[in-house]
């Protein structure tokens, strides 16, 4: 193993390698603003980028196609990162990752839920006139399911000091469940948005605008607040528990804290993407290879880390078979379910 | 002073310690010592307060450990138990800064004060020569050294420590036992560990208190406590008692000669009757 025989990398080589990933992301930026199935040319992208362009073609596909598309990329990808470090951390569990635990399953089935009962009732009981879905009500939706589903899950596995492949066993049943409630909802009482529920379901990118991004970002900044508050208590999280309490941590109430924040960050990011799998689970580990276990490091090379992933894998969906889309969620998936597999068979052998 | 007073410590209704009242005075090396399943570690973790009495209280400068805030308790004493378990790919240097965190504040940057005392508790256990290898990867004496450099950057007046030689060879243990009687002598700390070693508890403790089935059935200074009748009724061991001179300290020394089986002196931990 990379880590066990080198020497932790000092402060100036993390930063060089902060730059790297940071002209890496701009350069991914910039390559996903040039490609996609509209095809433009370089100083098309250019000029739709500018304001006074407004009206033409390549305005209209840069400000509401592209441009959200991909900022909004970037911040879910953050949330999933930061989400699946978070879980990593105070679960004591190299596989924690808000699909693994269950968090997403429990997110999107809250979301289809609501988005169905509001469905229900809009049309039965309040006008006969279709009123606009409220989105910004969505990841608040997300955010119940998720919590229960936490709750769920890890109650069923602390009994047993949560040991890993419990939890992950747990995570996995619990979730495949609410998947297949999630399924039968849509199916049964989706009638007309059975299609776009199961596009919404693979988690995917595909036309998110600015006002998707305008719901999810008071999340994502709220989440951030609560995330530079808890670093310190997430670092001393991820020793045991005996160490933690002596050295003047409350661990049930900044356990509980760590745990909420990882659900607001997965939740949210559910409610505009769907349940993107496996960016938390990789992220972390990624991050830790490149730049050690120092949790400020660690942290904010995780959130380059997860918006370079969600990126590239958008990128690729919309690409690779253009005009048709690949869900970015299928292409994480693809990517994840290997390094989960991998890492399961380390911890097996004991060599984590 | 770090005082129990009628302390009794236990799992729901199982009863460990048993109305143990002790004070340890600041400055000493103190020794808790007993057979397997005396309750020698869960009195640490009390004492530590980590373990809530279930009856009696711990009280540290007369004021109940456990109305100390968390972060205030954690500046007075430092803990280390058994089988820690460190983040994964951590360096070494960056398990030492944790022991900081008693003294931080909320979005508070390190400062000089804390720079200064996670180099001193690297220095102190020699580990400042490992500071960016990854923790995993050291020996178990290294590991143990810094764990213990941890608890020492928390710069705590009183050091509990739960069996610190257990798993290293015979040299690593001498170590450690060395590098807490320095920070003893030299900066004054308090000690309290537990240790199986009853011949390093006798060589490196001012104070050694033995427990019996949850009880403290003796208390005092080595010369006083190691006795082979206190021995064989702790143990089921006899031995011979030698006096050894160190720097002009003498302590009692006890070779085993050999184990006896008498049952009836392990009521805590009843066993089956072997045929034979």
């Amino acid at each position: 193993m990379l880590a066990s025989s080198a020497l932790a990398p000092q402060p100036q080589q993390i930063r060089t390698v902060n730059a790297c990933l940071l002209l890496l992301l701009a350069g991914v930026i910039i390559v996903s603003l040039l490609m996609g199935s509209a095809s433009l040319s370089v100083s098309e992208v250019v000029q739709g980028l500018r304001a006074e362009q407004a009206g033409t073609v390549s305005h209209d596909v840069m400000w509401h196609l592209r441009l959200p598309r991909i900022l909004l990329a970037a911040i879910v990808g953050m949330h999933f990162a930061i989400a699946g470090l978070i879980l990593q951390s105070v679960i004591r569990n190299p596989l924690a990752d808000p699909g693994v635990i269950g968090v997403s399953s429990g997110a999107s089935l809250a979301v289809v839920a609501f988005l169905l009962l509001h469905d229900l009732l809009a049309n039965t009981l309040l006008s006969s006139e279709p009123t606009p879905t409220r989105l910004e009500w969505l990841p608040l939706a997300a955010l119940l399911g998720g919590l229960a589903t936490a709750a769920l899950v890890l109650g069923l596995s602390w009994g047993s000091g949560a040991s890993p492949t419990k939890l992950a066993l747990n995570g996995v049943a619990i979730g495949a469940i609410l998947h297949a409630a999630v399924m039968w909802v849509v199916v049964v009482w989706g009638a007309g948005r059975v299609e776009t529920s199961l596009i919404w379901l693979a988690g995917s990118l595909y036309g998110r605008d600015f006002s998707h991004l305008g719901v999810l970002l008071p999340w994502s900044i709220a989440g951030v607040i609560g995330l530079l508050m808890l670093l310190g208590p997430l670092s001393l999280l991820r020793f045991n528990d005996d160490i933690s309490r002596a050295l003047g941590l409350n661990l049930q109430l900044w356990r509980l804290c760590a745990i909420a924040l990882a659900v607001v960050f997965a939740a949210s990011a559910t409610a505009i993407t769907g349940p993107i799998g496996f960016v938390g689970l990789v992220t972390p580990h990624l991050a830790r290879l490149l730049t050690g276990s120092d949790i400020r490091y660690l942290t904010f090379t995780s959130l380059l880390c997860g918006a370079l992933l969600l990126l590239i894998a958008d990128l690729l969906g919309r690409t690779l078979l253009s005009p048709s889309e690949l869900p970015a969620g299928a292409l994480t998936t693809l990517v994840g379910i290997p390094v989960f597999l991998l890492l399961l068979y380390r911890q097996a052998r004991g060599t984590h | 002073m770090l005082s129990a007073d009628r302390l009794r410590l236990g799992y729901g209704n199982h009863v460990v310690v048993k109305d143990i009242s002790v004070s340890i005075e600041y400055g000493t090396m103190n020794c808790i010592i007993g057979p397997n399943g005396c309750g020698k570690s869960t009195l640490l973790r009390g004492l530590s307060g980590l373990l809530a009495p279930l009856q009696g209280a711990i009280t540290l400068d007369d004021k109940p450990l456990n109305a100390w805030p968390a972060r205030q308790r954690a500046q007075r004493l430092a803990v280390l138990l058994q089988n820690p378990i460190a983040p994964d790919g951590i360096s070494v240097e960056q398990l030492v800064q944790h022991g900081r965190y008693p003294h931080q504040g909320i979005f508070q940057r390190p400062r000089a004060e804390d720079h200064e005392a996670v180099e001193w508790a690297l220095a102190i256990t020699g580990m400042h020569r490992y500071r960016r290898r990854p923790f995993h990867a050291l020996s178990g004496g290294e590991r143990q050294r810094g764990w213990i450099a941890l608890a020492l950057a928390q710069q705590a007046d009183v050091l509990l420590v739960d069996e610190p030689t257990t798993f290293l060879d015979i040299g690593r243990q001498l170590e450690i036992m060395d590098l807490l009687r320095q920070l003893n002598r030299d900066h004054g700390t308090t000690v309290v560990m537990v240790l199986h070693d009853i011949n390093q508890a006798s060589r490196y403790a001012d104070r050694l208190l033995a427990m019996q089935s949850g009880a403290l059935i003796a208390d005092g200074a080595p010369v006083e406590v190691i006795h082979p009748e206190l021995l064989m009724q702790l143990f089921d061991l006899e031995t011979e008692r030698v006096m050894r001179d160190e720097d002009g300290r003498a302590y009692p020394y006890c070779m085993p000669v050999r184990a006896q089986r008498t049952p009836h002196h392990h009521a805590s931990t009843p066993r089956p009757v072997a045929p034979g």
